[in-house]
């Protein structure tokens, strides 16, 4: 193509560098959210994969236990009777450093003799860690630390370093730090604290036993007999596959937090589409002067895919750098999330993939091409005689609009059906689309009906300006009808989120009030809010079962239960007939449940069964210390504890099967009367020197809901960004739109409207766009939220949730949708009401 | 002698809503090459559907348009655009000169459509600049001229690459008398001096009687072609 015809195209951002800046903001920040999220993901997935990894080392396989891991006595037993010489224990705990509570330290217990042949690192002759290593054996409470950790805790070798280890206050003498110098072996402890198997079985209260074993096996033949030795409650597995079936339960998660950072992209999408619209319809006289004199229909075509190229091509790389901007402050969100929900994961940092960058980038570029398709469509096909014959463009666009609206009605229907009827979460997703999509066609003939029906009040209380103002709004249909899609559809997603997370809310904390009913909680500190696992110290059920003031304690053993994909929580729990009422039922008859439940069945959680399609009179695979069993569930109960399902059976026969007797929570109920602050407290003295988590109910059911608002924080946060988003760009696009009729307001100037009057008409016109936009945001956020609530989050969850009608949802983002549409309104007012009819009649 | 445009019962209708509006009635025009040809008539009467028969912008619905011995309604889009480059001259009466282009470089814009570029190109543009008295604002922005010299870089743009048949839809409509008398003068005698054949549609009697023959235009037909009848 000609230079000059280039040219003529490529100069016209420069002339409205205002809307140039508009569709780059909008690429930017939609590009931005998704490689935020993106980055946030992966680097909490590599911190967790590195430091597995780097634990592991060269172990082939894994040997794991039970609940309570592997009695140690095995592992001398592996050595000699099995003659695995190249076998290493490990233990394995967490730590949170007094001086930095949000730093979680992972305590590594190994044999340093057995060492040498897995994290050969560690052997390496006069390094600091070989000197360390004959420390961790001689001195008491000594730990080694990467240079990288000691450096970021500010410790030296010889000083102590206070940490808390399963609630309980304790200090670790530093006795070497490997520097960088000493190769992999510094990178291997980050964030680790290593010390002897011993000490840290004391830390962590595990006498007796040990986490797992780490082999290496050199043929399958050896595997083999490896496998016939194990004793029944001991499995094998590789490193790889431990990691992958942790990781994996972050999935449902990771879809969830790429769908909504797909949405802030979509509300992108929506800006670039409508400054491209807006730039072709400027330019439609400009682009028909161009087909008279002979440029082609491909041609212009061309020109404006490449200028919205540019501009895609612009935002996406600033939406790379600021998306890594984001990515670091949105990973401790993530981060928190996981540690909350998950399994323990300590990342600081950003891993910058480039996978994510590409996927940003081609996002980017893809998804402005798509936005940019219709308008560069109609660019090509601008008539000529549009500078002829001066027809009206927007009297075709008034009669395009309700075959536009049907078309945008058959995509709602489409989209409901393909959510409804899809097998999987995209397809929920892919319908959320359609629904969204076509919701925004529906707009500008909505807007057109409520123009003409509020016309007539408008003059008759605010008289002609403001009748004015709502024939403006139609008039101007090919711009206004865009624009006020884009805010609905950003004010939608504002109510539709909104609506989810109350809904969520309100389900959980009912939820709360059936199944938490003991006046006081007793557990041993966890790291992980959601997961309450470390076993109490022998005694305390009994002694707190004789206190004064209690009525019965209800006892509890919650362990990770790993199955043939990712585990799942399994709680063994005492249940009495006074408990029956704690439990909501999805499916199953409660009559037939506790009888069967006493004898040999289990109960298991919604999202379990939905997760893995289970019914009541279906079996479960339970891997148990004394055998695989294949166990009948009779009922399913509704739980929104965690997602990743949850298996409950009663305590006796957790303590068969699984030969342990310990606990790990008490519910106490305690006499009518009896304050349970008080009780919390008399718990406390009478266990002076133990760490427990004691909780009233209170307390417990507001910790819960603290952890429920954490876990929507990054939920908020990104709706938050969706809203920035439209909120920047349909104020930059309405702004635009009045600059554009400066001509039109030197006129009315001209004719005698006053400034006042046009700041009446301007602020009349945007007010009313962004009250459209609000109105048709109504329905559209509530069949969104509706969509989110039973279809989305019950495929990806299986949560059944209560949908809960907030007004106040409805009410902050029909404010949010008009104030955006004001503040866009004031700058131009200000403008023309300052400029001299004959200057603005000028202004072309 | 073979006319450069050659109209023969051309009709046009347009479809308004459930009504079909017939504009054009059999409709029969020839234009020789060098001719300075003026169509008349009221508002409605056709005058801007036939200019864009003429144009190749638009369809006839029966009969032949034959410019510059093209069949126009024989050819598609593509041709047609093709055509427009190469046969055409427009001058529109809001001057549509490109916003984001210098002057020099609307002027060049024909030019380079049809491949002509470079020093020859530079060179006729800026010949045709000085004829029309802006050779020193060759590089200005079209929006800090006055109407009269946009509208002269308008009638620069349409003579420079030479075709056959120049159009201009209400020249002189968007100034005043004085400038549109100028720019009537420049175009017709840049036209006449190139041997361009000149179209010009008007409501002007000042246009009117600058050209060589006027034909009169009224409710699709023309009635009058003689250079008489508005004298």
């Amino acid at each position: 193509m000609i230079p000059i015809l280039w040219k003529s195209t490529l100069r016209w951002p420069l002339r409205r560098p205002w809307q140039a800046l508009l569709a780059i903001i909008g690429v930017a920040m939609g590009v931005a959210v998704v490689i935020a999220i993106d980055i946030a993901n992966e680097s909490a997935r590599r911190a967790f994969l590195a430091s597995t990894e780097s634990i592991s080392g060269k172990a082939t396989d894994q040997l794991i236990g039970g609940p309570e891991g592997i009695p140690e006595a095995f592992f001398v037993s592996l050595r000699r009777d099995a003659g695995i010489r190249m076998s290493a224990p490990l233990i394995e705990g967490y730590a949170i450093t007094t001086q930095q509570p949000t730093r979680t330290l992972t305590i590594l217990g190994i044999d340093p003799f057995s060492e040498v042949a897995f994290r050969p690192a560690m052997s390496v002759a006069g390094t600091p860690l070989q000197n360390g290593m004959a420390a961790l054996l001689t001195q008491p409470d000594s730990v080694i630390l990467g240079a990288k950790t000691a450096a970021a805790l500010g410790v030296v070798p010889g000083r102590d370093l206070l940490v808390r280890v399963s609630g309980i206050e304790r200090p670790m003498r530093v006795v070497a730090v490997l520097n960088d110098d000493a190769g992999s072996s510094s990178a291997l402890l980050n964030d680790v604290v290593l010390t002897d198997i011993g000490t840290a079985q004391r830390w962590l209260q595990r006498d007796g036993f040990i986490d797992r074993i780490d082999v290496i096996l050199h043929s399958e033949a050896e595997r083999a007999i490896l496998r016939d030795f194990l004793p029944t409650g001991i499995r094998m597995t590789t490193p790889a596959q431990r990691a992958q079936s942790t990781t994996d339960m972050t999935a449902s998660f990771e879809i969830n937090l790429n769908a909504l950072s797909l949405l802030a992209m979509v509300v992108g999408m929506f800006l670039i589409y409508n400054t491209m619209t807006f730039s072709v319809v400027q330019r439609r006289q400009l682009l028909g002067t161009l087909r008279c004199i002979g440029v082609s229909q491909r041609e212009v075509a061309v020109l404006m895919l490449v200028e919205g190229s540019a501009i895609a091509i612009i935002g996406t790389v600033v939406g790379l750098g600021l998306g890594i901007g984001l990515a670091q402050g949105l990973l401790a969100l993530v981060a928190r999330t996981i540690n909350d929900i998950y399994f323990v994961v300590n990342v600081t940092q950003i891993h910058i993939g480039l996978i994510p960058l590409l996927k940003g980038a081609v996002l980017g570029i893809v998804a402005s091409c798509v936005a940019l398709a219709i308008p560069t469509l109609e660019a090509a096909r601008t008539p000529p005689r549009t500078v002829l014959r001066r027809s009206s463009y927007e009297e075709q666009m008034t009669r395009i609009v309700p075959y536009i609206a049907a078309l945008g009605l058959l995509g709602i229907v489409v989209g409901g059906v393909v959510m409804w009827l899809g097998p999987s979460i995209w397809f929920s997703y892919a319908g959320l689309l359609f629904l969204t999509l076509g919701a925004a066609m529906v707009t500008p003939w909505t807007t057109v009906m409520l123009m003409h029906a509020l016309r007539p009040l408008a003059v008759r209380f605010g008289g002609l300006i403001a009748g004015m103002a709502v024939r403006d709004v139609i008039t101007s249909l090919s711009r206004t009808g865009v624009a006020i899609a884009a805010l609905m559809i950003a004010v939608a997603v504002t109510i539709a989120v909104g609506l989810m997370v109350a809904s969520f809310r309100v389900t959980v904390v009912d939820w709360l009030t059936t199944t938490i009913r003991a006046d006081v909680f007793v557990s041993a500190p966890a790291l992980n809010a959601n997961r309450l696992d470390t076993a109490l110290p022998a005694g305390v059920a009994d002694r707190i079962a004789d206190l004064p003031g209690v009525v019965r304690i209800r006892r509890y053993r919650s362990s990770m239960l790993p199955t043939d994909r990712t585990p799942v929580l399994q709680i063994a729990l005492d249940v009495t007939s006074a408990d029956y009422e704690t439990f909501l039922w999805a499916e199953g008859n409660p009559d037939q449940i506790w009888p069967a439940f006493a004898n040999d069945a289990i109960i298991i959680s919604e999202p379990l069964a939905l997760k893995r399609d289970l019914h009541v009179g279906d079996t479960f695979l339970l891997q148990t210390t004394t055998g695989d069993r294949l166990v009948p569930i009779a009922g399913i109960f509704y739980d929104y504890g965690t997602e990743l399902g949850v298996v409950m059976l009663p305590l006796d026969r957790y303590a068969r099967w699984y030969a342990d007797d310990s606990l790990t929570s008490l519910g106490v109920f305690v006499t009518p009367g009896t304050d349970p602050e008080a009780f919390v407290e008399a718990v406390r003295t009478t266990f002076p020197n133990v760490a427990l988590l004691v909780r009233s109910n209170a307390a417990l059911r507001a910790t819960s809901v603290e952890v429920l608002d954490r876990t929507f924080a990054i939920t908020n946060v990104l709706q938050l960004l969706a809203t920035i988003v439209a909120f920047v760009g349909i104020l930059a696009a309405l702004t635009a739109m009045q600059l554009e009729r400066m001509r039109e307001f030197g006129m009315l100037r001209a004719i005698g409207l006053d400034p006042r009057q046009l700041w009446q008409l301007i602020l009349t016109e945007t007010s009313l766009m962004g009250a459209v936009a609000g109105i048709v945001a109504v329905p559209v956020g509530t069949a969104m939220a509706l969509a989110l609530i039973y279809v989305i989050n019950r495929i990806s969850f299986g949560w059944t949730l209560q949908f809960a009608m907030q007004p106040e949802i409805y009410i902050q983002a029909a404010l949010t949708a008009v104030i955006a549409a004001v503040l866009a309104g004031i700058y131009p007012a200000w403008r023309i009401a300052r400029v001299s009819p004959a200057v603005a009649l000028r202004e072309e | 002698m073979i006319p450069i445009v050659s109209l023969r019962a051309v009709e046009k209708w347009y479809d308004e809503g459930a009504v079909r509006r017939q504009v054009l009635h059999g409709v029969d025009m020839h234009i020789h090459a060098g001719e300075r040809v003026a169509l008349v008539g009221k508002s409605g009467s056709g005058k801007s559907s036939l200019l864009n028969i003429i144009s190749g912008i638009d369809g006839a619905d029966a009969g032949t348009v034959l410019v510059g011995g093209h069949d126009l309604n024989a050819m598609n889009e593509t041709a047609r655009t093709h055509f427009r480059r190469t046969s055409i001259g427009f001058v529109f009466q809001f001057f549509n000169l490109v916003p984001t282009l210098s002057v020099l470089e609307n002027v060049l814009l024909p030019l380079e459509l049809n491949g002509i570029v470079g020093r020859p190109a530079h060179d006729r543009a800026m010949a045709l600049l000085h004829d029309v008295g802006l050779a020193d604002r060759a590089g200005t922005a079209p929006d800090r001229l006055s109407g009269g010299e946009q509208q002269r870089v308008a009638v620069a743009r349409a003579l420079v690459h030479q075709p056959p048949l120049i159009l201009a839809d209400e020249p002189t409509g968007n100034l005043d008398s004085d400038t549109g008398e100028q720019i009537l003068a420049l175009l017709t005698q840049l036209a006449q001096q190139r041997g361009h054949a000149l179209l010009m549609v008007t409501h002007s009697r000042e246009v009117a009687a600058s050209a060589d023959r006027v034909v009169r235009i009224q409710a699709g037909r023309l009635v009058d072609d003689d250079r008489g009848i508005l004298l």
